[in-house]
């Protein structure tokens, strides 16, 4: 009996056994991709065909890991090389890029998506639909506009502080939102979110090359110590269904950012608090926290926008003669200084939003929505008109406390 | 089916047949066979039953003056203590000067034990199977004419190794004794630790041939009564030629055969083991062996080490979580590797997919041939290592560590990280202090990688689901092996990932069952002096 028994279970470990050593060979290893047969593409530009042929030029930044230097297998040549090919679709130019490459492109890793200004001007939404739809390709990737010219010319400038160009840009994109926050980062994600009521509008970061163009393709440009060419970020592009109007000057781009609270660190430059003293001041905010709401007005059609910052601050450069930061009412001068230039900052852009570009790119759409539903369906329909005309009044409140190492400033 | 299955059982009754054959003659033929009354026919017979072995020393001689009793002194040479002998059974045999007894047998055995067997372990034996049993242990036989007994003297001796450090579970704070191969030594050894009279000690004979001493020790009133008469059975249902280490009785006893987990805990520390009889455990010793088996055992277990006792809390559950944490590494890392590389690159953050692939480059190999042709290369090396003469040892590990580490890598044969992976697999492998739990995760490592290179992280997913059922099913003496997980015992929890304070632990393990919850009563306040400040 117990014989039987142990042979029965013998058998089923011999039949899992069979099965498991068989299970690979159904499987057929599924679907396996090899590290190195990839072309793992870093960025995609994307400008007009100006041959006309197609509706888009489409060029992708491919890495070449073993010229990647650090550890072994740091390679002599460029780490990075690009392929171009048009198309009607976005997909398609990638897809007819088999003609050239070598690996199969391989889009998980991509970082940004960089649209050229003709491009853009001519709509960006049908870009965006193989982001969303495909799951290799991740929609958190950066977008950026090319300033003024061509974005494939962005790809194939090197670089100096990363041997990436595209890590150049993505992380200059993050520092400078951390730090001083002209632009931010809008991913792709972002911009089909707005897309999908087009009530908000989207803004999208600009870039443009600093220096002679043409200069930036070979290794010469990195080999100075002042590169002939580097992509600089310059400010935020305002969209309107989902074509680009026009870009914001960078006070009116920062006043974008104060709206949204996106930086974790800036800088204001205010007047010396002594009136007629020439010199600044500069007050680094440390933390804010805004929230926008909107508010019925009594008797009006359209709700007011209540903007309400709160920002911590310290001082953090003195040029001006007696200022004395052992006195408490200095820090109420400065802050209310502070208050006073970011007030202006804001205000100038939603002036220039709502007379200008008549583009909601300060989601104030989705601000009604959320606090006056029924309000909202009455404007729904005719938002566009009704935003240039919608009040808003902005409640700041900044307070700096703190004023560095030193007390006294040694400018006289 | 049923083609394929008679033949076999055909078989394997035909082996059982044969085995009983092979093993009957050994002890069966002397069952009850009572010992001769004649002198002569004695000692002829057990010469020629031991075919003259040269090792059989028969010392005849006559006990008495005036009526001298001939009889005859049998021990094996090598197996007793000659002096002892000497000194306390020939001499006082030889210089007895015993009025003639009679010879009514009870009272000449009487007589001899109290008058001139200086002794303490004596017996009367009666019968030719036991008489051989005692011989062959180490007793000394006295033979006298005419008396149909044996008195058997128990003078073990021989050459024994000493109590040294255990070259296993090694530990920086505690103890520095080992077990050894003698049973005796090994069961004085716990006692020293457990002074109670309620620890105690049985015996039985186990091997048909090798007739080896096995000892199961248990403190009675906290071993489950249960699980002692379960070890009973289980060891009495062995029926096999030999028994040369624990090894054997683990195999033979484990509640489930098929499986690479170890379902009985070995270690050859008394303290551990002491540790494991004072939490309710059964121990279970054999003669010829420093490991000692301990039952029940559930996977808890094989992450406690003896250390973890001696030395602070904190530390202690620290280093706890890091065998946990290693255990799944050297099961795991290889097939995650392949399972990233093959199938998730996505998952790897950019700047290490650059490095990754920049290895990859120009490697010959899929990952998952490299990294189990590095597996295998790695278990060459270490049975290597392990079989060669020590002296030869030291050349493997250059000649490893070099040639396989360093050259193969500037081949280009293989990726450096490759390498990396299987290192660290392997010295997260020896973090364990369960060397038969490590053997697990040595086996299973190859089973995951190919499940990894065939189905990526679905794939590992799959058989380590597989795993967890399988741990679920198994029982170690009736316990559930992932007790007190599942089922979930909270108080149990206090000596898992974490070690907590003694003075938490009030309460023995749920684990066993058993009656006397109680494990100490300390008051942490007062025993650390908290209160002594007025």
């Amino acid at each position: 009996m117990s014989g039987r028994k142990v042979s029965r279970k013998a058998r089923a470990v011999l039949v899992l056994l069979v099965l498991t050593m068989l299970a690979p060979l159904l499987a057929g290893c599924w679907d396996i991709r090899f590290l190195d047969r990839m072309g793992i593409v870093f960025a995609v530009a994307v400008d007009d065909d100006l041959s006309g042929k197609h509706k888009y030029k489409v060029t992708v930044q491919v890495v070449l890991p073993q010229n990647v230097t650090g550890g072994i297998g740091g390679g002599q040549g460029q780490p990075v090389t690009t392929f171009t090919e048009t198309g009607d679709t976005l997909f398609e130019a990638l897809r007819k890029m088999t003609a050239m490459t070598s690996r199969r492109l391989y889009f998980s890793h991509t970082q940004l998506l960089i649209i050229g200004e003709q491009a853009a001007r001519k709509g960006i939404w049908p870009l965006l639909d193989l982001i969303d739809r495909n799951p290799e390709v991740r929609t958190g990737i950066l977008l950026l506009i090319a300033k003024g010219g061509r974005a494939e010319k962005l790809l194939e400038t090197t670089t100096m502080m990363e041997q990436i160009p595209v890590q150049q840009i993505r992380y200059a994109v993050n520092t400078n939102e951390s730090a001083w926050s002209q632009v931010y980062e809008v991913t792709a994600q972002d911009v089909i979110r707005d897309a999908v009521h087009n009530w908000k509008q989207s803004a999208i970061p600009a870039i443009t090359l600093s220096g002679e163009a043409d200069a930036g393709n070979d290794r010469g440009n990195v080999d100075k110590i002042k590169p002939d060419v580097v992509p600089r970020l310059t400010t935020m592009g305002i969209l309107r269904d989902g074509k680009l109007i026009g870009y914001m000057t960078p006070k009116e781009s920062r006043g974008l950012s104060w709206m949204y609270g996106k930086f974790k660190n800036t800088i204001v430059k205010v007047g010396c608090p002594a009136a007629d003293t020439p010199g600044n001041l500069i007050v680094e905010i440390l933390s804010n926290r805004v929230r926008i709401h909107a508010r019925k007005k009594a008797g009006k059609e359209l709700p007011e926008i209540v903007i309400d910052l709160h920002a911590q601050g310290s001082i953090s450069e003195i040029n001006c003669p007696d200022v004395n930061v052992m006195n408490e009412q200095t820090f109420k001068d400065v802050s209310r200084l502070t208050e006073q230039a970011v007030r202006q900052e804001i205000e100038q852009t939603i002036n220039k939003l709502q007379q200008k570009f008549k583009s909601d790119a300060l989601g104030w759409s989705t601000v009604i929505y959320k606090d006056q539903a029924k309000t909202w369906k009455k404007l729904q329909d005719d938002w566009v008109s009704y935003f240039p005309q919608t009040p808003h009044r902005m409640e700041i409140e900044i307070d700096v406390t703190g004023a560095g190492l030193r007390a006294k400033s040694i400018v006289k | 089916m049923i083609d394929i299955v008679l033949p076999r059982k055909k078989a394997a009754n035909n082996k059982q047949n044969r085995r009983d054959e092979a093993t009957k003659p050994h002890m069966q033929p002397y069952e009850g066979l009572p010992i001769d009354v004649s002198l002569q026919q004695a000692l002829e017979r057990i010469k020629g039953e031991l075919g003259e072995s040269a090792d059989l020393i028969i010392r005849e001689l006559a006990i008495g003056e005036a009526n001298p009793i001939p009889a005859a002194v049998i021990y094996i040479q090598g197996l007793i203590d000659d002096l002892r002998m000497n000194d306390h059974i020939l001499a006082p045999l030889q210089l007895a000067v015993l009025t003639p007894p009679s010879l009514h047998a009870d009272q000449t055995v009487e007589e001899l034990k109290k008058e001139l067997i200086h002794v303490g372990n004596i017996e009367n034996i009666a019968y030719w199977k036991e008489a051989y049993q005692s011989l062959l242990i180490g007793s000394v036989l006295l033979f006298v004419e005419g008396l149909g007994q044996v008195i058997a003297a128990g003078v073990i001796g021989g050459p024994k190794r000493d109590v040294t450090e255990p070259s296993t579970n090694l530990v920086i704070r505690g103890p520095r004794e080992g077990f050894t191969e003698s049973i005796r030594t090994n069961t004085s050894l716990i006692r020293r630790k457990i002074r109670s009279p309620k620890l105690w000690l049985e015996q039985l004979t186990l091997g048909e041939i090798t007739q080896t001493p096995i000892g199961i020790m248990y403190i009675q009133g906290l071993a489950d009564e249960s699980i002692v008469q379960e070890v009973r059975t289980r060891l009495k249902a062995i029926s096999i030629d030999g028994v040369l280490e624990s090894g054997y009785i683990e195999e033979l006893i484990s509640d489930q055969k098929y499986t690479p987990f170890p379902t009985i805990h070995h270690n050859e520390r008394p303290d551990v083991i002491a540790a494991g009889l004072l939490e309710g455990r059964v121990a279970i010793l054999v003669d010829g062996t420093p490991f000692v088996l301990l039952v029940p055992a559930v996977l808890n277990v094989f992450f406690q080490a003896a250390e973890d006792y001696y030395q602070r809390y904190d530390i202690a559950s620290f280093l706890r979580m890091l065998r946990f944490v290693s255990f799944l590494i050297a099961l795991t890392l290889p097939s995650i590797y392949v399972a990233i590389i093959g199938y998730h690159q996505e998952m790897i953050p950019t700047p290490l997919l650059l490095k990754l692939a920049a290895q990859r480059e120009g490697v010959p190999l899929p990952a998952f041939v490299e990294a189990f042709l590095m597996e295998v290369v790695f278990e060459v090396l270490r049975e290597a290592v392990v079989r060669m003469p020590s002296a030869v040892g030291n050349t493997i590990s250059i000649v490893g560590g070099l040639v396989i580490g360093q050259s193969v890598v500037e081949a280009g044969f293989v990726s450096p990280a490759v390498v990396i992976i299987v290192s660290l697999t392997a010295i997260s492998s020896f973090v364990s202090p369960a060397y038969n739990l490590a053997i697990a995760a040595r086996l299973l490592r190859f089973l995951l990688l190919i499940a990894a290179a065939s189905l990526g992280f679905f794939g590992v997913a799959l058989i380590v689901l597989f795993l967890i059922l399988h741990l679920s099913s198994l029982k170690s003496f009736g316990i559930p092996y992932l007790k007190p997980f599942a089922p979930f015992f909270w108080q149990d929890l206090k000596d898992t990932f974490m070690r907590v304070p003694l003075w938490r632990m009030h309460e023995r393990p749920q684990v066993l069952g058993h009656r006397n919850p109680v494990r100490e009563s300390t008051d942490p306040d007062e025993s650390q002096g908290r209160n002594k400040s007025r």
